[in-house]
């Protein structure tokens, strides 16, 4: 319990204390499957008032906010991006765009139990089910421990069907989880983009699964600040 | 007496049995990921209006694109290659899409109610992805050198080891988004193409090598100038996969050709 609370505080010292450079980086990327359901019946994808999900895996993670605290053979590391209702919707050109009402949220979740992953891998394929939401997704990439929440505002997806490609973006503000604390407070606020495509066919050993939209693949940008060199009495008085 | 020849089970078979563990974030058709070290450049690109204080980089037609990145992941028959994922980097896998132009100059269109989509195609090209175990020398998002190509760039992304796996990327398409013209624009972006083993170490029949199956890349092109994606001379920031799918294609054959493989 004392290691909980003293390492975040030392990673938020170290953070304090570090120049940083300039661009923007990397808090997170990942891959999964995206899918809706509808707000009222209809057959338009994505139709005002329906629900947008996404569920995947963490691929990587910020070199030196996360990384050193990631232990991917004890753990997997899934997520759950939720609360997402289309307010306004748009289509021409064969062009697809969207945008979503704010109070979107994406968890990533530390989960020793792997059960989203189910090992070995191969023979078994990740849990995503068919036809979501089933018993296995979203309930196996949102469990274990919370370790990222964020919110998700001012969000929007496309999809070029010329092209057959799209994407979602959204700014994505980190609001808790247990490892909110090794990311620098100033670099809470960033975004989120994601690409899209639909699946290809075939898949062998894992096909893709039935019933989602789009595979997915996309990163959580967020800024490294500059910060300043600070006190210890500064950074007290921040906990008293 | 031709018969058709279902070598293409028994290999599948194999492959399911002896490939090796894949990691934690493997799965779906997931070989290859690429996430914040990849970065593109072109030979003749100029930068959109800048609105609310960003624009975005727009090819002109024969543009000639190169990407440079490190991989992150590498999953299937692949499994068993493990780039580091922490400083200080000693082992390291790099690629370079290289030989793409852009067919026409990119395309600018309204995007919403008052932003902008940019597409551009890009022509066929290769793709070659290099393992360096022991060192590394390629930089890094943060630290990627100004104006490439350069003495850095994208030399330290294709020397020092062997190249495991190239082949050709054909029907690149990229798009740029943002949704307005303020400062508070939100941007995505995406790419798809396809793409098709020829070559390297891993390249080849078995179950830790990769067959000549064309599939598919996917994933982000962000191209927001000057903050955030897009170092100085570079034009984009991607991040993305590559799928696989294992199934061997079968192909007619005769038994006396069969018979030739063993003598």
């Amino acid at each position: 319990m004392k290691l909980r609370i003293l390492l975040p505080l030392f990673m938020a010292l170290t953070a304090f204390a570090l120049p940083a450079a300039a661009d923007d980086e990397v808090l997170l990327s990942f891959t999964g499957y995206d899918y809706e359901t509808n707000g009222a019946p209809n057959a338009v994808y994505l139709q005002i008032g329906d629900s947008y999900y996404g569920v995947g895996f963490a691929t990587s993670f910020h070199p030196v906010w996360l990384a050193p605290y990631v232990d991917n053979t004890a753990n997997e590391y899934t997520f759950y991006q939720h609360t997402l209702v289309v307010d306004s919707y748009f289509f021409g050109g064969n062009v697809l765009s969207v945008t979503f009402a704010p109070g979107g949220v994406v968890d990533y979740y530390e989960d020793a139990s792997k059960d989203a992953r189910n090992p070995p891998n191969p023979p078994n394929c990740p849990k995503y089910g068919s036809n979501p939401p089933n018993v296995d997704a979203p309930s196996k990439f949102s469990n274990g421990l919370l370790a990222i929440t964020g919110s998700l505002d001012n969000a929007g997806l496309y999809y070029d069907y010329n092209a057959n490609q799209g994407g979602f973006q959204s700014e994505m503000n980190i609001t808790g989880g247990a490892y909110a604390f090794y990311v620098p407070a100033p670099s809470w606020n960033g975004w989120f983009m994601t690409g899209l495509v639909n699946s290809p066919p075939g898949g062998n050993p894992c096909a893709a699964p039935t019933g989602y939209d789009h595979q997915l693949s996309g990163e959580c940008r967020h800024p490294v600040v500059a910060t300043s060199h600070g006190t210890w009495g500064s950074l007290k008085k921040l906990y008293r | 007496m031709k018969k058709r020849i279902g070598v293409a089970g028994l290999v599948a078979l194999l492959t399911f049995a002896t490939a090796s563990a894949a990691l934690a974030q493997c799965g779906g058709q997931l070989l290859l990921k690429f996430d914040a070290d990849v970065f593109a450049y072109e030979s003749n690109a100029t930068l959109s209006v800048i609105e609310g204080g960003n624009g975005a980089w727009k090819s002109n037609a024969g543009s000639a694109l190169t990407v440079v990145g490190i991989m992150t992941l590498f999953c299937g028959p692949l499994g068993d290659l493990t780039p580091d994922i922490t400083p200080p980097y000693t082992n390291e896998y790099t690629f370079v899409w290289t030989g793409m132009s852009a067919v026409a100059a990119t395309t600018e269109v309204p995007f919403g109610p008052s932003g902008k989509k940019w597409d551009t195609d890009y022509s066929a090209g290769s793709f070659l992805v290099y393992e360096e175990l022991g060192s590394s020398n390629a930089p890094r998002a943060g630290a990627m050198p100004a104006a490439p190509p350069n003495g850095t760039v994208p030399v330290n992304f294709q020397d020092g080891g062997a190249l495991i796996l190239s082949g050709s990327l054909t029907g690149l398409h990229t798009i740029v988004t943002r949704t307005t013209n303020a400062s508070t624009a939100i941007w995505g972006g995406s790419f798809t193409a396809s793409w098709q083993a020829s070559g390297g170490t891993r390249f080849g029949a078995g179950p830790t090598n990769i067959g000549g199956n064309v599939n598919v890349a996917q994933g982000n092109w962000c191209g927001k100038y000057p903050t955030g994606c897009t170092p100085s001379g570079y034009t984009a920031h991607p991040n993305g996969k590559f799928d696989y799918d294992q199934t061997t294609v079968a192909r007619s054959s005769t038994w006396g050709a069969i018979k030739q493989l063993f003598r």
